[in-house]
């Protein structure tokens, strides 16, 4: 009995922790709850978001602030086409000590933090965009054939502009699916600008302030992935994912004449953890369907792969989502 | 739908939400069953219209009935089980698969499992109070009474238009009917055929066979013209078995006349009369007495006779009858050789001879209750097919008359151009012998047709009229008494005789002509007049 109350206890301040840092972003962030939800989302689950929006829309003022509330150390990469692999995650540099003998010295790259903002990261080339993949899955760094782990925790959130084409270059597959989420910045409404105006054409300035550290954030992944997940979520999830494939016979029709490649294993994955996250946002020891539906854009996203018919008739990933997310709720009608 | 489930004592707040889920399950299993019982009832009036039902009312009645009582049966057995109740119970208290996750975490240990049953219990407690709100009874939608409804107004109509197949179809099953009752009738005959112990093995084989073949005709027989000519048929046949049986008791009967008349072999006619069984010493010393009275002129001649009974007799088919044929001619020879052994011999002879006419007598009354039972039948099938008001007399069950009826047949087999017109008829008849009623009643006519005969030619189709529709006096016939001394006269009036065979050709003729005039009459309701037309057509010759 003592353990169960300890674990509620252990539980509430979990909960209290990150009620205080959605409150803290919240004074700095104007608008965008849902997008500050999905990136602690992402966070809780120990993913990696990708943040798509325009310009000026709070996107890295919101992973800094973040990064504030929970004392992480925040690295920041602009990715431009010149930018190199080393300029990432390090490099060997030839140091001279005080007797003059010369030796290689490992220099970290931006990676080494426990946030890194990886702006803009469509306009790097391929090759230097694949110099996070390892960091992204495996959490290290290998250069100069030595191995080096990454501070914990670790998180990737990139940003790129949807509108902006011109001397970009498009994310690998590989590289898309490791993000756990795809998160939407939409523009703020009316009252939002106005709110944003205000506070930001004055001298007065809001701190977040600090109000965890990485380890308890460690600490609250690891309650997160405590919580209980029922058979029915699972299988709802796998029939979810099997839905976006457009071969597979459950699939709905949009699926099957706009789809070239579903989500892979990965994004059944991606879904569960991050409907567990959402739940314990939610206050509940369980995951539980809707926490599936309210997820499962983000997760299929950018995992599903439209063919040229798609895109020659305008629909988008998030269309078909919804039209698979009808599909299942008619099948599942209790 | 696990029947195995248990439920926790922590989850007894289920229980009425169960209780909800499973009324609402019958309530709309109900719903189902009963327009699916409407619609089929619906369907059989609207089938009926094209195909001839006997009952469709009756039927769509109880489908409807059917479909309601089964839809409820089918709720009363897909009662919720206690997975199936969480999970709609988690759906429509918006749980948020709390319920869920801890019905299937019910016996799995753990603090996050203990808290999550925890948090779901408290959820189930706030919200369970609203269930009637969130899980509203579900009495059926405005568009659904209206479809009822219409369904329901649209059987009342089908129901109360007049459907003239619907009494075609009656018509047929009443037919069905009554030849499934003149068969029951056969085949009781047959049982009691079988049963009666005086009656010869060589007559039960006859008529096991005979009776057997009508059960089968009748139960092939789809009209009631169909069944009666069968049933003529067997008549026919079962007239030719009691003539020939008529034919072997005659000489025997004769004989004891003459006797009789006689006053010194009167002894003789009584012992035989009397006989059955082993002659015994009385017997015998009533024969040496009467024997050794007559001359031997007499003696010769009634050597002669019983020589010649047995002669007849040896050609019969009964083994009784040629049994006693030899004890006779043995008897006989003894006799005329003025044997001393003569006296026994004729004794024994005049016993085995007696235990013949015993077994005639039985077997000619199980005949004669046979073609009382045809004859009753075929004036029943007669009368269900409408000729009895052509015939315009009373029809009697002659199945309760006297034992005694005339087997009056009118064969005309003879020349082989009208190869098998029957007319039978069951009669007034008075008998003078003992064991003799009367037997009254007014027979029918039938109109089966007879084809061609085995005589010579080819025999054209005839049909038998009834004789009211005949101009004349009725024949007189007369039949042997079956155990009285002497002759019964048997007077028969027309209307106990079912018709006489006339040409088809000539009968349809008539009738055609007096029903165009009914027609023509307006005589006939206007939905019955194309019907009997078309009757007429397919009738034509």
């Amino acid at each position: 009995m003592s353990s169960e109350v300890n674990w509620k206890q252990k539980w509430e301040e979990h909960l209290e922790v990150m009620d205080q840092v959605s409150a803290a972003v919240g004074r700095v962030m104007i608008g965008q709850q849902n997008v500050v939800e999905q990136v602690l989302i992402a966070m809780l689950a120990g993913g990696h978001a990708l943040l798509e929006g325009v310009p000026g829309l709070g996107k890295t003022l919101l992973v800094r602030t973040i990064a504030q509330c929970l004392d992480l150390s925040f690295s920041r990469i602009q990715f431009t086409p010149d930018l190199m692999p080393a300029d990432i995650v390090g490099t060997q540099m030839i140091t001279a000590d005080e007797t003059g003998k010369t030796s290689f010295r490992f220099q970290p790259g931006p990676v080494f933090g426990n946030l890194v903002l990886a702006d803009e990261i469509n306009r790097a080339t391929p090759k230097t965009q694949s110099a996070l993949l390892e960091a992204m899955q495996e959490h290290t760094v290998t250069v100069a054939g030595k191995t080096r782990p990454l501070p914990e925790p670790f998180f990737v959130l990139a940003t790129q502009n949807p509108l902006e084409m011109e001397g970009t270059y498009v994310l690998p597959e590989a590289q898309l699916d490791r993000f756990l989420l795809k998160i939407v910045v939409g523009f703020p409404s009316e009252e939002e600008l106005k709110q944003i105006v205000t506070q930001t054409s004055s001298n007065r300035t809001v701190e977040p302030g600090k109000v965890a550290d990485g380890a308890l954030l460690q600490q609250i992944q690891a309650t997160v992935r405590d919580l209980l997940v029922p058979d029915e979520v699972v299988d709802e999830a796998v029939r979810l994912l099997l839905m976006t494939h457009p071969s597979h016979p459950s699939a709905p029709a949009p699926v099957r004449q706009y789809v070239r490649a579903g989500a892979g294993p990965r994004g059944v994955q991606a879904l569960v953890q991050a409907a567990k996250a959402k739940a314990f946002l939610h206050r509940r020891f369980n995951a539980s369907r809707e926490d599936l539906e309210a997820v499962a854009p983000a997760v299929f996203r950018h995992r599903i792969l439209l063919n040229f018919e798609a895109e020659a008739v305008g629909i988008t990933t998030d269309q078909l989502v919804s039209e698979i997310l009808e599909e299942m709720k008619k099948g599942s009608a209790r | 739908m696990k029947r195995d489930d248990r439920l926790p004592g922590w989850l007894n707040k289920l229980v009425s939400g169960r209780n909800r889920i499973w009324k609402d399950r019958i309530w709309r299993w109900a719903k189902n069953g009963a327009w699916a019982g409407l619609a089929a009832g619906c369907g059989v009036l609207l089938l009926a219209r094209a195909v001839p039902l006997a009952h469709p009312g009756l039927m769509a009645g109880w489908l409807g009935l059917l479909g309601v009582v089964g839809g409820c049966m089918v709720g009363i057995w897909k009662r919720p089980g206690w997975t199936e109740t969480v999970s709609i119970l988690d759906d429509r208290l918006d749980l948020e698969d709390r319920l869920v996750t801890a019905w299937q975490m019910r016996n799995a240990p753990g603090d996050v499992v203990a808290l999550q049953r925890e948090d779901a219990l408290q959820h189930l407690q706030e919200k369970l109070p609203s269930l009637k709100e969130r899980m509203p009874f579900r009495w059926g939608t405005r568009k659904e009474g209206i479809s009822a409804l219409g369904l329901t107004a649209l059987c009342t109509l089908l129901l109360l238009l007049p459907n003239p197949l619907t009494e075609i179809a009656r018509q047929q099953e009443k037919i069905r009917l009554v030849i499934e009752k003149e068969r029951d009738a056969v085949e009781k005959q047959q049982e009691k055929a079988a049963e009666a112990a005086k009656v010869s093995p060589e007559m039960k084989r006859s008529l096991q066979k005979e009776l057997a073949q009508l059960f089968e005709q009748l139960d092939n027989s789809e009209t009631l013209e169909q069944a009666a000519e069968k049933m003529a048929e067997s008549l026919e046949k079962l007239n030719q078995l009691k003539q020939k049986m008529e034919q072997e008791k005659a000489p025997a009967e004769e004989m004891l006349q003459r006797w009789m008349e006689e006053g010194k072999l009167a002894a003789l006619g009584k012992e035989m009369a009397e006989g059955g069984g082993k002659p015994s010493a009385s017997t015998g010393e009533a024969v040496k007495k009467v024997l050794s009275d007559l001359t031997p002129d007499e003696k010769k001649k009634l050597a002669q006779q019983l020589n010649e009974l047995g002669q007849k007799w040896a050609q019969s088919d009964s083994a009784s009858a040629r049994e006693a044929a030899s004890h006779l001619r043995q008897a006989a020879r003894e006799l005329a050789g003025n044997s001393p052994a003569a006296p026994r011999s004729v004794a024994q002879a005049l016993s085995s001879a007696g235990n013949v006419m015993s077994r005639q007598q039985a077997d000619e009354q199980i005949i004669s209750q046979s073609q009382q039972l045809l004859q009753a039948g075929k004036t029943a099938i007669a009368a269900a097919s409408g000729n009895r008001a052509a015939l315009g007399g009373n029809t009697t069950d002659n199945r309760l008359t006297g034992d005694v009826s005339t087997g009056g047949s009118t064969s005309n087999n003879g020349a082989g151009t009208t190869p098998s017109g029957t007319g039978n008829g069951s009669g007034t008849g008075n008998t003078g012998g003992s064991g003799s009623g009367n037997g009254s009643g007014t027979g029918s006519g039938i109109a089966g047709s007879n084809g061609l005969g085995a005589g010579q030619g080819a025999g054209s189709r005839h049909v038998l009229v009834p004789w009211s529709r005949v101009s004349g006096g009725g024949p007189r016939d007369t039949v042997g008494g079956p155990q009285g001394e002497g002759t019964e006269e048997v007077g028969q009036t027309w209307s106990t005789l079912p018709g006489i065979s006339r040409p088809y050709e000539e009968v349809y003729r008539e009738y055609q002509s007096e029903v165009r005039q009914a027609l023509e009459r307006g005589d006939l309701p206007p939905e019955w007049q194309q019907i009997i037309r078309d009757y007429f057509s397919s009738i034509e010759p």
